[in-house]
């Protein structure tokens, strides 16, 4: 299998020279940076003001899944020129079988030769693709990331060398936290000590996560190779009409279709691990891709699949990259038929459903309205509350993306969260406040003689606060509280935070809460 | 006279039939015991609550905490700044709430974003102020509300004409913070009602939260 890797595609869609600093955000967390940005020491995973903090030029963007999905469909059309049949995992990784190409151009690395070449092309230089060559679609993306720097990264793992490839590389990536975490206190660390047990074994012991591990770590392909094909009455198709012009309409199209195609799957006790979609325009034009879900695929999923296809394919000169400018335009009319068709189909063994009782009316009307919702304003426009531990009011509770999570739960509590629910000792007692500003906003405190105010390390306050600056606003403080030392985190240097807080009521009968980090006052929250 | 007779007589059929399909308190939706002077027999299923002054958000979450807990769904459409935990001190439930984020208001989406939240959620909590919003944006989404049964409340300024009911907040007072020592504790806030169905007996209330 060969594994086309485009690394930080989340950031190479905005059409920036790799070595300036640029980085994507979800929820104030850094997704992915360019190699500029990562020369000054930003990492995925941190905090928004942390990275600010490490490099103060860094151009900051919301991450738009939509946009990404979109711009990778201009290197998925590239790539259909190499071979015909592409299965999209996500946007910026796909793979393809390597054997027939692999026949025609004359080798492996004349595959990965002629990749970089038309994939090059498209980038244009903003960024650059790694191909991995090796047994299984995990391997290959393991190679993929390991492919050495240089103009044209590539490894290929010869046949038969795969096992060998994946013995020295640790358990983790497997990416399955649950079993890894046992499997590391078990002192299995890399993915050879895994292999090196018996099949049956790790079955007996793990069930079939640990089952498929182990063939994933023994470098055999994800799931059993499939020995039936999908009977053709199982493909689902809308043949529109009128012929639909609109993405978000072939997107509520594609979400029935979605429903359907997983009702009759579920009647059969199967599901599928990959989906082709095929869209056809009123003057023949013709588009399938095929897309991979790693596990099982819900109706979201799928819709969501639906919509970046079309979306690449319809609208090619809307997309925020504009990547795909200079290749051949989307279709010249309407599209006329859309289908899907389950590709993989696998026997449903662990999915169970909640066991909270019958959805109500009102829950099955919110599901949909979310749906449209995310039709209409892209995913991530519509977020529900997650319960995350925490000692400040924005912290405690946040917002998560409704497309994460299941609607009909019965508690805001995350996967695996048990545990923060607290207690959080330096938490403020309640009330906590109605409005937590997105960003914090800088204030100057000053004293009754207008020097500002300043806590010492030992937690003491210089002077009474007697004023608050807000922008041009001059506040006297008529009563507060604090200051409430917050050391969090000392064993983790990039997120630290060292604060104290105060609550302040101003004599235009707000209530703030107010923070000094590092010398600098901030606005954090509002008692509206 | 033997006709009138007749008609008083009414067949016991008719009456089950000409019996209205929703009992008038079904189209009321209940509202925390804080508020039951400022709002006696709860709200009115479709009619439009626009809370301002300091505290409206407040306010509005209390508005939100009874229908919640009876199973309603509510959504809040705004940036998201909306504090989820005082959210949930007031009680509203947070596994039936969605934050909808639909743009600076009275944009060219919000309108349909926010029609569509009106279509399905019992509870629409619009964040006002980001910008001017139309009248005629206005007069279809109170019309959309009513005829889905569902309550908009309508926090901040920037709404064109009057809601059905109008919380007015007139004055905040906080206990519990002193000179350096203390929490804020406690919140008294003077509300006063208005508004197009309460304009004819207009109420003065005080709030106690926290």
């Amino acid at each position: 299998v060969v594994t086309v890797w485009c690394p930080d595609w989340p950031v190479v869609i905005h059409r920036r020279p790799p070595e300036e600093p640029v980085a994507a955000v979800v929820a104030n967390r850094i997704v992915a940076c360019s190699p500029g940005a990562r020369s000054f020491g930003v990492q995925r995973g941190q905090r928004r003001r942390e990275a600010q903090g490490r490099c103060p030029g860094l151009v900051l963007v919301e991450r738009d899944v939509a946009a990404e999905a979109r711009s990778f469909e201009a290197v998925a059309r590239a790539l259909d020129g190499v071979c015909p049949r592409l299965e999209l995992t996500r946007p910026g990784l796909c793979a393809f079988p390597a054997r027939g190409p692999g026949r025609y151009f004359g080798g492996d690395e004349a595959v990965a030769a002629e990749i970089h070449r038309v994939v090059g092309a498209v980038l244009e230089g903003r960024g650059q693709c790694h191909v991995g060559v090796a047994e299984g679609t995990f391997a290959a993306g393991l190679a993929a990331r390991a492919a050495p720097r240089g103009p044209a990264p590539t490894c290929v793992v010869p046949p038969g060398d795969t096992p060998a490839f994946l013995a020295p590389l640790a358990v983790t990536l497997l990416e399955m936290a649950e079993l890894t975490d046992v499997l590391l206190r078990l002192g299995i660390a890399t993915l050879g000590d895994l292999a090196a047990l018996a099949a049956k074994d790790v079955l007996a012991r793990f069930g079939t996560v640990g089952e498929r591990a182990h063939r994933l770590a023994r470098g055999e392909e994800h799931e059993p190779p499939a020995t039936a094909v999908a009977p053709p009455e199982l493909t689902v198709v809308a043949e529109l009409d009128p012929p639909l012009e609109r993405v978000d309409q072939a997107a509520f199209v594609g979400k029935r279709l979605a429903d359907e195609l997983l009702e009759r799957l579920d009647h059969m006790g199967a599901t599928c691990t990959s989906i082709l979609v095929e869209a056809e325009t009123e003057h023949g034009e013709y588009l399938a891709r095929c897309w991979r879900h790693e596990g099982a695929l819900s109706a979201g999923a799928v819709a969501d699949r639906i919509r970046w296809q079309l979306d690449g394919w319809i609208t090619p000169a809307l997309g925020a990259a504009g990547l795909t400018a200079g290749l051949t335009a989307g279709p010249t009319g309407g599209l006329t038929r859309l289908a899907v068709r389950p590709d993989r189909i696998v026997a449903a063994t662990g999915r169970q459903l909640g066991f909270w009782g019958e959805r109500t009316e009102g829950t099955d009307r919110a599901i949909r309205a979310v749906a449209r919702l995310q039709g209409l304003l892209g995913p991530g426009a519509v977020r529900v509350p997650e319960r995350r531990g925490g000692r400040s009011p924005g912290e405690r509770i946040v917002l998560v993306p409704a497309e994460g999570v299941e609607l009909d739960r019965a508690s805001i509590d995350g996967a695996g969260t048990a545990l923060l629910g607290g207690p959080w000792p330096g938490a403020l007692p309640a009330p906590a406040p109605a409005r937590v500003a997105l960003e914090p906003q800088p204030v100057e405190m000053l004293d009754a003689g207008a020097a500002m105010v300043t806590v010492s390390g030992r937690g003491v306050v210089s002077a009474p606060p007697a004023t608050l600056v807000i922008g041009r606003r001059r506040l006297s403080v008529t009563a507060w509280a604090g200051p409430w030392p917050l050391d969090e985190r000392w064993w983790d240097t990039l997120r630290r935070r060292r604060q104290a807080r105060f609550q302040l009521l101003t004599d235009d009968g707000v209530a703030r809460l107010c923070v000094i980090e590092a010398g600098r006052w901030w606005v954090t929250a509002t008692y509206d | 006279v033997a006709a009138g007779a007749a008609l008083r007589v009414v067949p016991p059929e008719l009456v089950e039939r000409v019996q209205p399909v929703s009992l008038a308190f079904e189209q009321r939706l209940p509202v925390a015991e804080s508020l039951h002077t400022l709002l006696p027999g709860g709200i009115q299923r479709g009619s439009t609550v626009a809370v301002s002054g300091t505290g409206a958000t407040t306010v509005a979450l209390t508005v939100l905490a009874a229908p919640s807990q009876a199973d309603a769904w509510a959504a809040v459409v705004g940036d998201g700044s909306i504090g989820l935990c005082a959210a949930e001190e007031h009680g509203v439930v947070l596994h039936r709430l969605v934050v909808v984020d639909a743009g600076p208001s009275g944009g060219a989406t919000w309108a349909t974003a926010v029609a569509a939240v009106v279509d399905a959620f019992d509870l629409v909590l619009v964040e006002l102020g980001t910008g001017p919003v139309s009248d005629r944006d206005a007069r279809r989404l109170v019309a959309r509300a009513k005829e889905r049964g569902s309550v908009l409340v309508l926090v901040g300024a920037g709404w064109p004409g009057t809601a059905d009911v109008e919380l007015q907040v007139t004055g905040s007072a906080w206990e519990g913070l002193g000179q350096g020592d203390g929490a804020l504790r406690h919140r008294r806030l003077a509300v006063q009602t208005g508004g197009r169905r309460g304009a004819s007996r207009a109420r003065v209330g005080e709030l106690l939260v926290g």
